[in-house]
């Protein structure tokens, strides 16, 4: 894999998306990268999977982060550090106006809509829920891989499908 | 039972060398034999016991012995996709009380002020099962409804799916022959999946909010399919079982080199305090300084501080009169 290797070696600047992974002080990213073929002269897709420290653990699967080549590899898998979240995974701000956006519309103009109606007690509000990532490995487990059920070992296997 | 040359000719080997030397005979009854594997020895320990030579055709038989003691593999019953383990739903659905008349004639100055014997034969008891089922939905959208009139925005949508599903879940229970049920059902819980997918990635903490309030549990799909197989399970849980075996062993082996430490800071220090008297005595500029010294000691008194926070039986028993 002759081209896999270019991307981790070449640009100290890399767009990852983060993947789930089991480590504490890193996190693991997947970068794309389009490749010629000259036979077809079309560009396909090509993964390479990269491990970027991440001591505070701030990226969350499917964030689009921005990462920096370290100067020396950490161990012999981390050699890149996180540099910052760029795009947060359900958390979309309009690059134009800066305002937060949900689906295709402004989170204000949402607002807006339930204020004319009439605003029930019930409903969910951004300024009172608690940051994103409190469910995680309670009812969220995203952050972890899962994995088919392949021993009976009666234990409660939590990641197991 | 057909034998292979190979391992006829290896079974003559071992004859030859029973004959040739007693004491390697009896070395190799020891070894091979089947018996000697004592239960006991290698539930504690957990580690192989290497003892003398050993010859790869032989040690086979008994190695098997000591995986199916040690690795046990048991091929996990199929859940049904329709059950709530599968589908995330951890509670059921919210009580309806079935003496309430249905939502449309709550309001009605008719039925308020009709007698009572009406009023129970409009009741939810005696109504169809469909109105039974529209007054559970709407005692989940409830929950999480924006307004009144609120009926199309994602978490009501969400709501009236979970609903569904927990009532027909409840009726596959009471009806499990009933196919058309069963179809809807998984059709259903992977409708309400996917969605749940995307409002992850659109609205993350609406979708957190969700998974509380309706107490749904959120699983995502794994990313490769993975058939269960025996042997393909064994091979993993034996990879589980090593990297277990190694972690017990470098801890052991931890524990007894820190257990060393602060006899051989007593001994250092003692031989450097020495070397530094003998130097004195001959007049040479002594090769360790007080700094050095003092060091030693520091770090010989944080580990003894230490070694009595993590076994206090150093500590004087008080006299109780």
């Amino acid at each position: 894999m002759a081209a896999k290797a270019v991307v981790s070696r070449g640009a100290s600047l890399l767009l990852g998306t983060c993947v789930p992974c089991v480590k504490t002080n890193a996190s693991k990213f997947k970068v794309r990268r389009l490749v010629l073929d000259t036979y077809l002269h079309m560009y396909f897709p090509e993964y390479e999977y990269i491990y970027a420290h991440d001591p505070q653990k701030i990226c969350k699967t499917g964030d689009s982060v921005l990462l920096k080549k370290l100067p020396e590899k950490l161990t012999t898998l981390i050699t890149h550090e996180v540099d910052r979240v760029v795009y947060p995974l359900g958390d979309v701000t309009d690059p134009v106006t800066g305002k937060k956006v949900t689906f295709n519309h402004y989170r204000e103009s949402q607002d807006a809509e339930t204020e004319l109606y009439g605003p029930l007690p019930t409903r969910f509000q951004y300024d009172k829920a608690p940051p994103r990532g409190w469910q995680e490995d309670k009812k969220d487990l995203t952050h972890r891989e899962t994995y088919i059920k392949y021993n009976d070992d009666g234990k409660d296997q939590k990641y197991a499908i | 039972m057909s034998m292979s040359l190979r391992r006829v000719q290896s079974l003559n080997i071992l004859q030859n060398f029973q004959l040739s030397s007693r004491d390697v005979s009896r070395n190799l009854k020891r070894d091979f034999s089947l018996l000697s594997v004592s239960g006991t020895e290698l539930g504690q320990s957990g580690l192989l016991s290497v003892t003398g030579h050993r010859s790869p055709f032989r040690t086979y038989y008994k190695h098997e012995v000591e995986v199916s003691k040690r690795i046990q593999w048991k091929r996990p019953e199929r859940v049904p996709c329709i059950l709530p383990e599968k589908s995330g739903d951890l509670s059921g659905l919210p009580e309806v009380d079935l003496n309430e008349p249905p939502p449309l004639f709550k309001d009605s100055t008719e039925f308020q002020t009709a007698s009572e014997t009406v009023k129970r034969i409009f009741g939810l008891k005696f109504q169809t099962s469909a109105e039974r089922r529209q007054a559970k939905i709407d005692a989940m959208t409830k929950q999480v409804k924006r307004h009144k009139l609120d009926n199309k925005s994602v978490e009501v949508k969400i709501a009236k799916w979970t609903a569904i599903i927990r009532n027909l879940q409840e009726h596959t229970t009471k009806f499990p022959q009933d196919r058309n049920a069963k179809a809807d059902l998984k059709e259903i819980i992977e409708f309400r999946k996917k969605r749940m997918k995307l409002l992850r990635t659109l609205d993350y903490r609406r979708f957190e909010w969700i998974l509380e309030t309706l107490d749904l549990l959120f699983k995502p799909a794994p990313s490769s399919h993975e058939r269960v197989e025996r042997k393909k399970s064994m091979r993993w849980l034996t990879a589980e079982y090593i990297e277990k075996v190694k972690e017990q062993k470098l801890n052991e082996y931890k524990e007894a080199l820190n257990s060393q430490k602060i006899g051989f800071l007593k001994s250092k220090l003692s031989t450097m305090e020495a070397i530094v008297e003998e130097e004195k005595a001959f007049g040479v500029i002594p090769s360790f300084t007080e700094e050095d010294l003092n060091q030693v000691k520091e770090t010989l008194r944080l580990k003894i501080e230490e070694e009595e926070k993590m076994h206090p039986s150093h500590q004087v028993e008080k006299e109780v009169y």
